[in-house]
């Protein structure tokens, strides 16, 4: 009887999925605590932001698969699943439409300072021509680092709003990105001189964990702006609040942050460019029932043994396992 | 020597274009009060019009005036039937702006679709998470009609379209065959369209057909839980009707950058309407498009100076015929 434990409680959608296969048992824990002490009875767990490590995973000998509700993996020590054979799925493909508009959202906002004016507008205080300075997203040059699922959608995008897209993806073969339309910059760094806009959209590792640092906002154009959807620390904080108080960055839209949930004593919200989400990009209903219904369908399809390599972050334990 | 009265300051690069004509000279008039306008507007041959209303009076103290160059393309607040009997024309600057108010209105869009104000008050506040009340949603999949396919009704279909939305477009005077071959579904029935949009955008100038167009007819007949979004004109919209259907949750959401009255008044009831983005008719201030719209009036009353005014920017060509 395959016993699956549920960090929180799952979308309706996809916990119907769960309920509707014959011999399954799910629970849902009340806290972290209670998850970490149930997880030692089971055969697949499903996180939101839990930590998963080897004093966990020695804790639980039934585990078949580690899933998450998301695409990101920065929570779970993957070496050490990898090294255990255990296979950690993803919900690829169900947020990328989701956090990709939430990209543009948020870009538009910065460029319309959207709050401050409408809180304006709601004080009694009109200016339709003099108040913060705004902008189009018209003919700036855009930098999408990371060109996977969302970066690539996002890329479309600001093609759409006639923006000068340039790419970098060190995975990704610059013809392709050549071919898709937009400007290959296999040099990022000299790429920033020329960005209006740098938009972020790779993962979070030991590659990429403050790739914005100084140096970054350095060779920026004074009065960029910066929207991060992807992780907070793949930004160094403390070294964007010295480029936001310089002027260097102008304004930035921000989905993640370094430490979340957010702290009060945050330096970043005594910006009132900078607008904040509370890493709510995936968190439209339609993202969420697809992502429920992915880890739904990861979770039986993993105790099938019948997992699609595709939605694995280390698909090579299917071979070993095989 | 052509005189240029600029009603409010517009762009440095444009006074300059204007200042270097030979023989043009430019005066900018800031405030523009009653008393202010009333000493200087005789001297005009041309004027830049911002927000000021130039109404029978005005014109009529202004025996020079040759030119009258709107900085935007709504032009209500001027008499155009007082300059046409004068056999002047009123140019907008239809290029200017399209751009810029489309990206407002998708900004809108997705500013309601992403609750982008409340959770960014929230998380401000370090109130982290998205609490049920505050549900947000994708624009893809879902249904936009878009009123009007103008210049900015275009590119807003477009954009839409870009998303992933199903676009439906109204458009009486723009033939159906012009809308199916740019890749959208003409809305020949209102009602039917109104009744299939998840989101709808006005973006028709203010006639006297399409006053009050969005009235609680209108707003019955749409979506339950629809989201208006008007970057056009105010007087499109029954403001007390969209204040009652935004109390019931009949209109979920409204984004809005004009109003009937502007600067809207304090006693507006949309002012305390649940679920509204209020902006103040701010779509085409960003910098380019304030640059355009300058440097296209600069540019209108320079070629009417120089005779050669193009009749695709003039609102009464018909002054430009007469005048040949």
């Amino acid at each position: 009887m395959p016993h699956v434990l549920l960090e929180r409680p799952l979308h309706p959608a996809g916990r119907a999925i769960l309920d509707a296969r014959a011999g399954v048992t799910v629970e849902v824990a009340a806290d972290a605590g209670d998850f970490t002490a149930r997880a030692a009875k089971a055969d697949a767990i499903l996180l939101w932001l839990g930590r998963v490590d080897a004093a966990f995973l020695d804790r639980c000998p039934n585990l078949k698969v580690v899933a998450r509700y998301g695409v990101g993996y920065d929570t779970v020590d993957i070496a050490e699943c990898t090294r255990r054979g255990l296979p950690v799925a993803v919900v690829n493909g169900a947020n990328d439409v989701g956090v990709a508009e939430h990209t543009m959202g948020l870009l538009l906002a910065v460029a319309r300072q959207i709050p401050a004016y409408d809180r304006m507008v709601k004080a009694g205080e009109w200016r339709s021509v003099d108040g913060p300075p705004i902008g189009e997203l018209a003919g700036r040059t855009v930098l999408v680092i990371g060109y996977g699922r969302i970066g690539t959608r996002v890329a479309r995008l600001c093609a759409a709003f006639g923006m000068r897209v340039m790419v970098h993806d060190p995975a990704f073969p610059t013809p392709r990105i050549a071919a898709d339309g937009h400007i290959p910059a296999p040099d990022w760094k000299a790429a920033l001189a020329d960005a209006d806009v740098v938009t972020l959209h790779c993962p979070l590792h030991e590659g990429t964990r403050h790739l914005i640092d100084a140096d970054a906002f350095a060779r920026m154009k004074t009065g960029v702006w910066l929207i991060n959807t992807a992780r907070g620390p793949v930004v160094d904080e403390a070294a964007l609040v010295a480029a936001l108080r310089s002027g260097k960055v102008a304004a930035a839209g921000l989905d993640v942050l370094t430490v979340e949930p957010a702290e009060k004593d945050n330096p970043l919200f005594g910006f009132d460019t900078v607008i904040l989400s509370p890493h709510s990009a995936a968190a439209a209903q339609e993202t969420l029932a697809r992502m429920a219904v992915r880890a739904a369908h990861n979770i039986l399809d993993a105790l099938d043994g019948r997992i699609d390599p595709g939605f694995l972050v280390n698909p090579e334990v299917l071979r070993r396992n095989a | 020597m052509p005189h240029v009265l600029c009603l409010r300051p517009i762009h440095d690069d444009a006074i300059a274009l204007l200042c270097a004509s030979p023989g043009v000279t430019v005066e900018v008039l800031d405030p523009v009060t009653p008393e202010t306008l009333a000493a200087r507007i005789a001297e005009a041959d041309a004027i830049t019009v911002r927000l000021t209303r130039v109404d029978a009076s005005v014109i009529a103290r202004a025996p020079k005036l040759r030119i009258v160059a709107r900085h935007g393309v709504g032009y209500d607040a001027v008499d155009v039937e007082a300059l046409t009997a004068r056999g002047i024309p009123l140019t907008v600057t239809p290029d200017a702006n399209a751009v810029s108010v489309a990206e407002h209105a998708l900004m809108l869009m997705l500013t309601i679709a992403r609750q982008t104000i409340a959770l960014h008050a929230r998380t401000k506040a370090a109130l982290w998470g998205f609490p049920a009340d505050l549900p947000t949603f994708d624009l893809a999949g879902r249904t936009v009609l878009v009123i009007g396919f103008g210049r900015i009704g275009g590119r807003v279909a477009r954009l839409c379209a870009a998303f992933g939305m199903t676009v439906l477009v109204r458009d009486p005077y723009v033939p159906r065959n012009t809308i199916i071959g740019a890749g959208f579904a003409p809305a020949d029935d209102l009602e039917a369209a109104l009744a299939r949009a998840d989101i709808v955008t006005l973006h028709c100038p203010a006639t006297a057909e399409t006053r009050g167009m969005v009235d609680e007819a209108f707003l019955k007949a749409a979506k339950p839980g629809v989201v208006l979004i008007n970057t056009a004109r105010g007087t499109l919209v029954d403001e007390p009707a969209l204040a009652a259907a935004l109390a019931s949750g009949r209109v979920a959401a409204a984004g809005l950058d004009v109003f009937a009255v502007e600067p809207v008044e304090p006693g507006n009831v949309l002012l305390q309407a649940p679920n509204v983005v209020l902006l103040p008719h701010s779509a085409a201030a960003t910098a380019e498009s304030m640059r355009r719209m300058a440097m296209s009036c600069a540019e209108s009353i320079l070629a009417c100076f120089a005779g050669r005014l193009d009749p695709q920017v003039v609102v009464n060509p018909e002054v430009l015929r007469r005048n040949a």
